[in-house]
């Protein structure tokens, strides 16, 4: 019968004139407390017709409300006008968008806030949230344990085991995503080259680069809390082995609980590893407990599984979830509970630190 | 509630059996004068009063009449009716043996099957198995399935296949029984040919609505598929040719009027006919040391037995086996030279998948009392899917082999023990009850994995089983059925059908009642109107809109819940002049508890922890169905049309909103017509339009979200699944519409009647959809700013399946 349909099956365009389309703005600002808002403000596009880029709607308006009131018109800057600061990276936030809609309020927990962006050749969008309050990491214990990785090898690696206990608000459902991610600080020498092309060292002008850390920053467990919402990720690609999870606190509402979980033999051996401390180089691992707004863990859902489709007619493809009226984009919002776990010290008066971005 | 009302229906029995003692009682057999075979649903009527029966599944019925002269008529369609006069004073026994008629000649003599004005019952229709060969389908083959696709309320799924959808259910809430055994999976060829050979079957029916209490187990359709008994009076046989595969069909008697038995067995040949290419294949690559072999067949057969101990005592055997399979085996012996020494090596690979069903049931009839019919049922059903993929390298010269095993296996097995009585205490009245035990041993996907290494210390590395253990579930269901006249214009059937279920120390039961109604206006027209429950114990892990062996068939569990039907449904029935019926239906389906995979997730990857992979949710479908059909003359066949709506409501699917059912489908149209133009020649063609099926397309894109605390550069494009109506099956493919045309020339031989067929599937070439993408097509030269490149344009396509195809096939009766 497969040979039977291989000879007699047959493609055929479709009339392209009958192929809806819809423009739209789309509308992503996922902010996080403490922080102002950083707002992506894009038009779509169809996928019919030829290649090409999405347009970022400059000249849109975007107005921002608190509690019901509008409080600010929202600036855009460029690429260029963003001004890197190293107290807003530290290595940890690599990938803020550069060319964004800024504001000067920050964002509060517990408050109120819509998002409304109109312009000339779409409809206006908005969306509303209320800023969750962070969850405090109640309790935290860290522990370092040597392990035999290989039955028929004579090597051992480390391992930090981790019980972190929170303590979940009542009478609210609360949605939360767990970081592990690293910051290393290495020492950098000064440079310069004489006339023979020869390097020659300068310890005066050494610094510490920083940077985050990328590789295997994850960690594993089997709290089913951490483990068991990570579904279709989860079903097409076995374990679970991520740098994040994301979950409710459907099955410890309003109590408090210990999340069980290990971080990477990777991570142990940084931390406990570093060397040269006395030029100022250190390793810090931040486990990050966020609280989220339903929008937020919706969407984080429903990404990674549109990203883990695999397209074709044996499943159905994921819809990611949009919470703008009108328009199309996630608005969400997230607030913080940081623990760390370093080795040497950070930040050094004397020690001159230069934040490196990379981008992949 | 339920005890309540199994309560009534008891003493209501009673109350109407001993009013029935004041009756003389007649009671017998119908059969088919020339074969022997017991002709179900006969109508039997008692001329003057007009009060009659219908054959039961055994060809059995019984009349309470008054004492007194009677005439009783006994009629079928295709069959001379028979009218029989006798002084009544005591309980009888009459058989009727009745003759086959020429179509012109029962145009006038057969009053026509009333039965459907009479009966409660409604939504239930008579395939015509002897339009079968007749009724043109793809590549020849008939078959039952594909019929009952071109009747109302039901919609096939993927073109070509098998598949039902009745009523905006789903292809897991069909019961197919075949001689009273469920089939799990009724497909071969991916479904693109049932299981059922129509050489070997009797009668079928297909119930959409108003079930009666005696079937349970699915939510939207039985069919009742009965195998031929076997010729009791000559021996004959039957033999046909066609594209795909041939059959053979045999039966007679063992011991005439006593013993008969029926073979039926069919088989594929393209992996025979194919075989001479490999082996030219072979030849050429022989020297480079490779060989290679493979093939895909399907085979099945049939066979039954019967034997009539008594007038009150019979017994049926039925086996039935069926196999699909797949193979590749490809060898690759080679040379190399290393450190001074030739080194030889075979490598062997063997890829096999197979899947099939094997059935088998015993029955035993058994005639308690002029009133009271009973047949007792054993029964075993196991339907199994198997792919192994091994593959060795064994390095001759030093003597070593490594061997990789993988097989995954999947399956269900059912025992069951039931017992069925069909007592007649009036005219007009008939009680059927009965029990059922079944075990069910699930088996829903076990991985085995073997890795052997005779070149280390550790030989047999890995020997593992991984999956889902083997789950066990005993379920027992009994059902009271009461079909009774209460007035001369209205007859009710009322009943309810109790099915307890126990898996993993979970106990499930379902009390399901079934209550049909009819009103018979006058002579001509009818009002029928029916509430039916129906409840499931196993779901169907399906993803694909074909059938695939893959389908898992798992059994209901703590987390999800026996899926449940509510079905209303109300319907006019006319009887029309020159032998024409009319049926309008409308109806309204509520299904509970229906499991659908979650988006993005199937059955690739682990088969295990399944439960996790799906999504339990609501249904509901709505519609009118309209029936003309003919079943009497030289021009038979029927006209349908469906309105109809189909939706779904998932909380984990489509962010929690009603979205429509795959195979939702707003018109359907289908025309089936048969001429006989004389005993040579007959043509038969039909035509079907459906609405285009519901599907998931992506029109727009837009810019991934950062989200804070993220560590990779967040530049997805996201795709956006609006149109005309946003998420899950926001489009609607083009219209679907196709033309079927056969002709059969029939020829009378010394030994019997050899029938030529040619046929032509999607006569008018239609291209219809089978799925939607996007793709580029060859792109145009850009020539912008000196970049001087190929352009591709991104464009919507469809694609087809099936173009005209023409066949023909040979066969012989004798």
């Amino acid at each position: 019968m497969a040979f039977l349909i291989s000879c007699t099956s047959c493609l055929k365009e479709i009339n392209s004139d009958e192929i809806y389309t819809s423009p739209k703005i789309t509308l992503n600002a996922i902010c996080t407390a403490d922080s102002v808002f950083i707002v992506e403000v894009w038009g779509n596009k169809s996928i019919a017709g030829y290649m090409s880029d999405f347009v970022f709607l400059k000249n849109a308006t975007v107005k921002l409300y608190t509690d019901g009131v509008e409080t600010e018109k929202l600036v855009y800057k460029d690429k260029k006008d963003f001004n890197f600061d190293g107290s807003e990276s530290i290595g940890r936030e690599p990938f803020l968008p550069t060319s964004a809609f800024r504001s000067k309020t920050i964002v509060e927990e517990g408050k109120k806030y819509k998002l409304e962006v109109s312009h000339p050749d779409y409809k206006t969008v908005w969306s509303e949230i209320n800023v969750p309050r962070a969850t405090p990491i109640a309790k935290i214990d860290t522990t370092m344990t040597t392990f035999k990785p290989y039955e028929y090898e004579d090597s051992y690696s480390k391992k930090i085991n981790v019980r972190m206990r929170i303590d979940d608000p009542i009478d609210e459902t609360n949605y939360y995503r767990l970081i592990v991610s690293a910051v290393s600080g290495n020492y950098m020498s000064g440079m310069y080259y004489d006339s023979k092309g020869n390097a020659i060292p300068n310890d005066e002008y050494g610094y510490i680069s920083v940077i985050r850390d990328y590789s295997n920053n994850n960690f594993q467990s089997t709290d089913p809390i951490l483990t068991g919402n990570n579904d279709v990720n989860n079903l097409l690609f076995g374990d679970y082995d991520n740098y994040f999870s994301i979950f409710t606190d459907e099955l410890f509402n309003g109590k408090s609980h210990t999340f069980s979980f290990t971080l990477s033999d990777y991570l142990a051996y940084n931390v406990s590893c570093s060397s040269d401390t006395q030029f100022g180089e250190f390793y810090r691992i931040y486990i990050t407990l966020q609280s989220i707004t339903e929008s937020t863990y919706l969407y984080i859902k429903s990404l990674e599984a549109h990203k883990a489709f695999i397209s074709g007619i044996l499943s159905e493809p994921v819809q990611v979830y949009n919470n703008i009226e009108n328009g199309i984009g996630i608005f969400g919002c997230v607030s913080s509970a940081t623990a760390v776990i370093q080795n040497g010290e950070y930040p050094i008066e004397s020690v001159k630190y230069i934040f490196e971005q990379y981008y992949y | 509630m339920t005890k309540k009302s199994i309560l009534l229906i008891v003493i209501f029995c009673i109350a109407i059996a001993s009013f029935a003692q004041k009756n003389c009682t007649i009671s017998g057999y119908i059969t088919d004068k020339s074969t022997g075979e017991r002709l179900i649903n006969a109508n039997i009527y008692e001329t003057k009063s007009l009060k009659g029966t219908t054959a039961n599944n055994y060809g059995f019925f019984s009349l309470s009449l008054p004492k007194g002269d009677v005439s009783i008529n006994a009629s079928f369609i295709g069959y001379t009716a028979q009218v029989m006069s006798l002084h009544l004073e005591k309980d009888t026994t009459i058989n009727f043996s009745m003759e086959l008629t020429s179509d012109e000649i029962s145009e006038i003599t057969v009053v026509g099957n009333r039965s459907n004005l009479d009966d409660a019952q409604m939504s239930v229709i008579d395939v015509p198995v002897q339009k079968l060969q007749t009724i043109p389908v793809i590549l020849g083959e008939s078959d039952v399935l594909k019929v009952i696709q071109l009747l109302p309320g039901v919609k096939g799924g993927t073109e070509g296949t098998s598949g039902i959808y009745v009523r905006g259910g789903g292809a897991d809430q069909n019961l197919f029984l075949l001689d009273g055994v469920p089939v799990y999976n009724a497909g071969h060829l991916m479904g693109f040919f049932s299981v059922f050979n129509p050489d070997a079957i009797k009668a079928v029916k297909l119930y959409k609505g108003g079930f009666p209490a005696r079937y349970g187990g699915r939510l939207s359709s039985v069919v009742d598929l009965s195998m031929k008994d076997g010729n009791m009076k000559k021996m004959e046989g039957n033999f046909s040719i066609g594209l795909i595969s041939s059959k053979l069909s045999l039966e007679g008697p063992i011991i005439k009027d006593k013993t008969s038995f029926i073979i039926s067995a069919r088989r594929t040949y393209l992996d025979l006919l194919s075989k001479p290419f490999i082996a030219t294949y072979n030849k050429q690559v022989k020297d480079y040391g490779e060989s290679t072999n493979g093939g895909a067949f399907f085979y099945d057969f049939n066979v039954k037995a019967n034997h009539i101990f008594s007038e009150r005592s019979r017994l049926y055997l039925s086996l039935y086996n069926g196999k699909d399979k797949g193979f590749v085996k490809n060898k690759d012996t080679y040379e190399w030279y290393e450190n001074g020494q030739i080194h030889k090596e075979l490598d062997k690979e063997d890829l096999s998948i197979s899947w099939g069903n094997s059935i088998a049931s015993a029955r035993w009839n058994y005639l308690i009392s002029k009133k009271l019919f009973s047949n007792t049922t054993l029964t075993y059903s196991k339907y199994i899917f198997d792919t192994g993929l091994f593959f060795s390298e064994k390095n001759i010269t030093e003597n070593t082999l490594m061997e990789n095993f993988v097989k995954y296996y999947s399956g269900i097995q059912d025992m069951a023990a039931k017992v069925d009585f069909d007592y007649f205490p009036v005219t007009g009245h008939e009680i059927k009850f009965g029990a059922q035990y079944t075990r069910h041993k699930f088996t829903p996907g076990v991985t085995k994995l073997s890795f052997t290494d005779m070149d280390v210390d550790a030989q047999n590395l890995l020997d593992s089983l991984m999956g889902n253990r083997k789950v066990y579930a005993n379920e027992i269901s009994a059902y009271i059925e009461d079909d009774i006249t209460l007035a001369p214009k209205l007859r009710m059937n009322v009943g309810i059908n109790l099915m307890t279920f126990s898996v993993e120390k979970k106990n499930f039961i379902k009390p399901q009642p079934r209550l049909s109604l009819r009103y018979k206006v006058d002579d001509f027209w009818s009002i029928k109107g029916s509430y039916s429950r129906m409840a499931q114990q196993v779901h169907l892990l399906t993803t694909a809109g074909i059938n695939l062996p893959t389908d898992l068939w798992v059994p209901v569990t703590k987390k999800l819940e026996p899926p449940v039907s509510d079905q209303y449904a109300l319907s006019l029935v006319f009887d029309l002049p020159k032998n024409l019926n009319l049926t309008v239906e409308g109806y309204y389906k509520d299904m509970q508890n229906l499991i659908e995979y979650k988006e993005g997730a199937s059955f690739v990857g682990s088969a295990t922890n399944w439960e996790d992979k799906v999504s339990q949710g609501r249904g509901w479908s709505y519609g009118m169905e309209v029936m003309l059909e003919k079943n009497i003359g030289k021009t038979t066949g029927w006209i349908g049309y469906t309105l109809s709506w189909s939706n779904r409501k998932f909380e984990d699917l489509n962010f929690g909103k009603v979205f429509p059912a795959k195979y939702d489908s707003r018109h359907d149209i289908s025309v089936a017509v048969t001429h006989k133009f004389s005993d040579r020649f007959d043509i038969g063609f039909s035509w079907v339009y459906n609405t285009g099926n519901a599907t998931t397309l992506g029109f727009m894109e837009y810019k991934e979200a950062y989200v804070p605390g993220t560590s990779y550069y967040y530049d997805e494009t996201i795709t956006e699944y609006s149109g005309e109506k946003n998420g899950r099956n926001n489009f609607r493919m083009p219209a679907y519409h196709r033309m079927d045309f056969g002709l059969n020339f029939h020829k009378q031989k010394w030994h019997g009647i050899r029938t030529l067929s040619i046929s032509a599937y999607n006569v008018y070439n239609r291209q219809n959809p089978f799925m939607i993408l996007w793709d580029t097509d060859n792109g145009v030269w850009n020539s912008e700013k000196g970049d001087y490149s190929i352009q591709p344009k991104t464009v919507l396509k469809q694609v087809s399946l099936f173009p005209i195809i023409p066949s023909v096939s040979y066969s012989f009766k004798f």
